[in-house]
């Protein structure tokens, strides 16, 4: 109970520090300029070729369109093939999202990982740097500081990634006129809610990372590098498994067992990152 | 007596090389502790390890009873040396979290916040950010918060060290009105603060304790005296050196000083003692300038390291 009191109490204090930091700031302009691109760019698509994707949206159904696809434009078949892991289940069902949605929450699997990097990357070492550690310290757990760090992280990304989505929302919404506003608001709350454990997961590798390395410039490099590194290591026949990114795909099942066990993967590599950084850091000098 | 810290060899090494070594001592409950050393001599680390911040390489601690992987945490409070807070944080938004953390409820961590601020004299700076923060201001809010709530333990690391005698004064009034209260060790290169705060003091060099004592004891206040002379003369020793209640006679060698141990008989104090000494002096015409019981922690600091 302690522990999470504790967890809160730091969280709280740290997110008001990340915000006077002006981090916030700046992951939110990050993010909210990434989203409105991509929508940006979606909505003109939407505009220009909506009939068009409103046939395929009806063909798809009644006809093994994507068998046609593959046969007379195997480039776009490929590209599609490439966002949906090939699997023509989850082709069906993305076809019926709108556009612009599914775009954004691709940005967000994507980019969200790369922005957490950017802006966590000192989530611990930087406490430990400046000593300030040892004030809180004195007053309770270092579980409980590396949970209110992380915590704290996670819900500056979760109100970033709110604050984009309602402004890609709105946008959306005045400028499609077939936008149907009820299903997209579903479909982003639960795009949303996959989030959480998604950011979870990255944000614990960074506090991993940041309780490996005492560089905050290091620990950027190393951890924008393990990115790299898991989205290469993803794509493995073999040991693909391994990596977090492997399991992106399974967000986009339509089969909600699927959704949740992706989600699954998530918070439990995200529960490995943090045992390994609350193990480095219960054995460290601080 | 109870016992606030107790150590049991307690040795830190970095790189082979023992930085704390072998540290045995006990901190009584209630006391105002020094803790001394020249530079290096491990007095930081020391610190850090009854903090939790370091772990040690070997040997064990407790700290009000609990042992170093339980700490009391909220119990204890400690200014530790070098660490600096949030820069971007008013001293004030630093202080209430900190109170919080320490289980006050917020209304008492604000009262608490106001009390802290106030005992080091830095009201007026409340709205001030961490970066901004001068050497001296920083040390008087990191003394701040080590008095928030009422910690039984409270471990400061040279806590006057760069601040003007004005704000030296405060926070050795501070600590001194803590006295009975708390159990306060402080580390400290002012002699004459350790004289003049401490009741109980342990000496350490390159790691080892070399003793620890009351201060009476340190000093020799209890059995001690330092005579000076207006001129030499060997009368005033032989005079001395022949009473029962005198276990030893030392002449400086202009023998304008002598250093008188005592040893007072039974039913007999200190205070007899002295006086027989004074009367002895008198007796055999040596002129006293001054008569001084025990001698400074200075003098004792600089024959033991």
């Amino acid at each position: 109970m302690r522990v999470l009191q504790d967890t809160w109490r730091i969280a709280r204090f740290d997110l008001m520090t990340l915000i006077r930091t002006k981090r916030a700031l700046v992951a939110l302009l990050i993010y909210l300029a990434g989203a409105l691109a991509t929508g940006g760019a979606l909505v003109w698509v939407e505009n220009q070729f909506g009939d068009k994707i409103q046939m395929a949206r009806n063909a798809i159904d009644t006809a093994d369109a994507l068998s046609s696809i593959k046969a007379d434009a195997p480039k776009a078949y490929e590209a599609f093939a490439t966002i949906t892991g090939g699997d023509e289940a989850t082709a069906r069902h993305l076809l019926h999202m709108p556009l612009v949605l599914l775009g954004f929450f691709w940005t967000t699997l994507t980019f969200l990982p790369l922005l957490i990097a950017l802006v966590s990357y000192d989530i611990v070492n930087s406490e430990v740097n400046q000593r300030s550690a040892r004030f809180v310290l004195l007053r309770t757990s270092r579980l409980s500081l590396l949970l209110g760090k992380m915590l704290s992280h996670l819900l500056l990304f979760l109100a970033v990634t709110v604050a984009a989505n309602v402004a890609l929302f709105v946008y959306a919404w005045v400028e499609l006129p077939a936008f149907d506003l009820l299903p997209a608001a579903g479909l982003l709350l639960r795009f949303w809610l996959l989030t959480v454990p998604f950011g979870f997961c990255y944000i614990a590798l960074a506090a991993l990372v940041s309780s490996l390395v005492d560089g905050a410039g290091l620990s950027m490099a190393i951890m924008v590098g393990v990115l790299i590194g898991l989205g290469i290591l993803s794509s493995s026949n073999d040991v693909g498994f391994l990596s977090p990114s492997f399991y992106k795909m399974m967000l986009w099942s339509p089969n909600l067992l699927t959704v949740l066990g992706g989600g699954l993967a998530f918070v439990v590599f995200g529960l490995l990152f943090l045992g390994g950084a609350s193990a480095r850091l219960r054995w460290r000098d601080l | 007596m109870d016992i606030a810290i107790r150590t049991d060899r307690l040795t830190k090494r970095y790189d082979g090389r023992a930085v704390v070594d072998n540290l045995t001592f006990e901190v009584p409950k209630g006391s105002i502790y020094g803790f001394l050393g020249p530079n290096g001599a491990g007095k930081t680390t020391t610190f850090a390890m009854l903090c939790g911040f370091v772990r040690p390489s070997s040997g064990s601690a407790e700290v009000l009873g609990q042992p170093l992987s339980n700490l009391p945490l909220g119990r204890m409070a400690a200014l530790p040396q070098d660490a600096r807070f949030h820069p971007e944080r008013t001293l004030e938004d630093s202080l209430r979290f900190m109170a919080e953390l320490q289980g006050l409820d917020p209304a008492r961590a604000r009262q608490e916040t106001d009390r802290v601020l106030d005992a080091v004299d830095l009201n007026d700076a409340r709205r001030v950010r961490g970066k901004a923060l001068s050497h001296g201001m920083a040390k008087r809010f990191g003394i701040a918060q080590a008095f928030l709530g009422t910690p039984e333990l409270v471990l400061l690391d040279e806590p006057t060290e760069g601040l003007d005698p004005r704000n030296a004064h405060t926070v050795r009034q501070t600590i001194r009105a803590m006295a009975g209260r708390s159990t306060v060790l402080v580390s400290s290169h002012n002699l004459s603060e350790v004289e003049d705060l401490c009741d109980h003091a342990a000496i350490i060099d390159h790691g080892k304790l070399v003793t620890q004592a009351s201060l009476a004891e340190l000093t020799g206040q209890d059995h001690q005296v330092l005579v000076q002379l207006g001129k030499a003369g060997t009368g005033a020793v032989a005079a001395l050196k022949g009473l029962p209640s005198v276990g030893s006679v030392q002449a400086s060698p202009d023998g304008l000083t002598i250093r008188v141990t005592l040893r007072p008989g039974k039913g007999e104090s200190v205070e007899d003692a002295i006086t027989e000494v004074v009367g002895a002096l008198m007796k055999s015409g040596a002129a006293i300038g001054t008569i001084v019981r025990g001698q400074k922690l200075e003098e004792k600091f600089l024959e033991l390291t």
